[in-house]
């Protein structure tokens, strides 16, 4: 479901390589970026480029994997959003809390 | 002029792709094409998804009927399901008076107001979060994005029916 499409010293580029990201997909996802997390002990750079569509499940299980970078002083970035997925994390507030940015050159800039 | 119609969703696990799409389509085609077009479908799409959501995850059902009316300057989304009956929390707050606390977290207090045996969902934002291991910051999401898009939220339970019924409205 997600795979790392680069491997740098600092951060990890990688992507979501669903359309729809609901609740049938949302605990692997969660397992899958979790594992990640651990194994390489980096920063994820999320792209979120082919995902049409975004649900709750899914939104909690990136909120539980940020929570996890978090404990291990790591970080979730998210690019590629698509304008409802940015205006649905807007409407809960939740771009308080991950980093977005619109490309992924702003997403590495600070690194 | 009225437009009505009722779409009955049975074993699925969650919204299929091409019936949400129906659904908006008939919203886009029932409503003055403005600059409120957009917003009104962005919430409709995730108004439907989340009453769907809602019922799998917490009603315990995959048995839906999801009733879509618009008239009078309003879009309103009706879901009816025989699952589990949503328990509303006995817990009140000061701050809400005559309020029942569904959830609280470091970025919204999520509350209900019953009236006539309906309970009337708000939200209200806290001071800008701040996220971290040690916070309760929330991992549940789907009653916070009906109650913030819609203009009135709100839940009823026949408990000779076991009937829910979730109903969301929003302006045109």
């Amino acid at each position: 479901m997600i795979d790392i499409i680069k491997n740098q010293d600092d951060y990890l580029l990688v992507d979501v390589k669903i359309q729809e990201a609901n609740m049938a997909n949302a605990d692997t996802f969660k397992s899958e970026i979790i594992a990640m997390l651990d194994l390489y002990h980096k920063k994820i750079v999320l792209t979120l480029h082919h995902v049409n569509y975004i649900d709750s499940t899914f939104l909690g299980a990136l909120v539980a994997a940020l929570k996890h970078a978090i404990s291990l002083k790591l970080d979730i970035a998210l690019v590629g959003l698509n304008k409802d997925i940015r205006d649905l994390l807007i409407l809960i507030r939740l771009d308080k809390v991950f980093k977005i940015y619109d490309s992924f050159s702003d997403a590495t800039k600070e690194n | 002029m009225i437009v009505q119609k009722s779409f009955t969703l049975a074993h699925f696990d969650s919204m299929p792709a091409n019936l949400l799409e129906e659904m908006l389509l008939l919203i886009k085609t029932n409503i003055p094409n403005g600059e409120g077009t957009r917003e009104l479908l962005f919430k409709s799409k995730f108004i439907l998804t989340e009453l769907l959501t809602n019922a799998i995850k917490h009603a315990n059902t995959h048995e839906v009927k999801l009733n879509i009316e618009i008239k009078d300057g309003m879009v309103k989304f009706e879901k009816k399901d025989h699952g589990n009956p949503l328990i509303l929390p006995e817990v009140k707050n000061d701050q809400f008076e005559n309020a029942i606390i569904v959830t609280a977290d470091v970025m919204h207090t999520l509350y209900a107001v019953e009236k006539d045996g309906v309970a009337y969902f708000y939200c209200h934002e806290n001071t800008v979060p701040f996220i971290d291991t040690e916070n309760d910051f929330p991992e549940h999401f789907g009653l916070l994005i009906i109650t913030k898009a819609t203009d009135e939220f709100s839940y009823h339970y026949d408990s000779e029916t076991n009937l829910n019924t979730f109903t969301a409205t929003v302006s045109i």
